[in-house]
């Protein structure tokens, strides 16, 4: 284990659902903190009777959606500006950025929910979903499913390998990663037909 | 512009498009094998280290039974409390066997205590270590 999981176990430990709920928010905007590894160790404490698991299913639910609603809604607002100010405005303007909305709703429910499963990729997502003006009942209502369905999964793992779960800490990392580079693939593939089709449009 | 020359424009553009997909997905899917293997490594490692059987055997377990830690697994990051929930020790146990005033106690990790006492961490869980294994010993049904 490094310092900074370290820390955070013991900070789970001291002020148990704040914390999680805290990693959570903060890691479904961006902040690159071990999440899915915090949510097995905390599941192993539930598993021993010290935590609640309902409680924490509910707290890390809780944060992940709080964190991706505020990700999209500061880049639906302030997305442009952002890239103007970041003296971006060629990619602020391109037609490419405009008809992003178009991008982001042939996005299949599936990515958005199994982008939930790997931090870097949830905040992408977001961003992406947040720029482009993506309609929010459609996003928060897979944004949240696949966020409660991301908590079970990895409370699951903690609480099946409750006694080793640091043993298993540095494979959950892994199989974030497995998630993340699936959905890159998808995702690469499903902006090029986009493209594509965005430019056959123009014709 | 008219329509033969936006066609010959949109060629233009969408035949390096198609060459960048294909250069991406294949990077990425290199990628993907790599940390699949890794993936699957780690998870060969864990099923020799014999990991994987308690978890399986974990799931017939009724919940919230309480784990098989011995007390050499107990570490610095670990708070006093949850030490003695694990091990059911009395609440004052440990601050009275290692004469702890901090009030903190037991909500504060091993670690911090020991550096706010100025004590060497790793002698200090040694310590814990021991105070708990005496008590599992004296309380042995």
């Amino acid at each position: 284990m490094n310092s900074l999981f370290q820390t955070i176990v013991s900070y789970i430990l001291i002020y148990r659902y704040v914390t999680i709920f805290v990693i959570s928010f903060l890691s479904s905007l961006g902040v690159p903190l071990p999440a899915a590894a915090s949510t097995v160790a905390a599941a192993a404490f539930a598993s021993q009777g010290y935590l609640n698991l309902l409680l924490l299913v509910f707290f890390g639910a809780i944060g992940n959606i709080a964190g991706d609603l505020t990700m999209y809604w500061l880049m639906r607002r302030y997305g442009k500006k952002l890239l103007l100010w970041l003296h971006l405005r060629k990619l602020a303007e391109s037609p490419l950025l405009r008809n992003v909305e178009e991008t982001v709703e042939t996005y299949k429910a599936a990515v958005i929910m199994a982008s939930r499963f790997q931090d870097q990729a949830t905040t992408l997502v977001n961003i992406i979903s947040g720029l482009g003006k993506m309609d929010i009942k459609r996003f928060a209502l897979f944004a949240s499913i696949g966020d409660i369905l991301q908590i079970v999964f990895y409370v699951a793992i903690g609480f099946v390998f409750a006694d080793n779960w640091q043993s298993v800490y540095s494979a959950v990392g892994k199989f974030g990663w497995i998630i993340a580079l699936v959905l890159a693939i998808a995702i690469t593939i499903i902006s090029t037909q986009t493209i594509k089709k965005v430019l056959k449009n123009k014709i | 512009m008219d329509v033969k020359d936006k066609i010959m424009d949109t060629h233009n553009i969408k035949q390096p498009l198609v060459t960048w997909t294909y250069i991406v997905i294949g990077l990425l899917a290199a990628a993907l094998l790599a940390v699949v293997v890794w993936f699957g490594l780690d998870v060969f490692n864990l099923y020799k280290l014999g990991v994987i059987r308690p978890a399986v055997s974990r799931i017939r377990r009724r919940p919230g039974s309480r784990p098989t830690l011995v007390a050499n697994q107990i570490q610095g990051w670990m708070t006093f409390r949850y030490i003695g929930y694990v091990f059911h020790l009395p609440t004052n146990y440990l601050a009275t066997n290692l004469k702890i005033t901090d009030p903190n106690y037991p909500n504060i990790t091993l670690n911090k205590y020991a550096s706010g006492q100025n004590l060497n961490g790793a002698t200090f869980v040694q310590s814990i270590r021991g105070a708990v294994a005496a008590y599992e010993d004296g309380n042995r049904p």
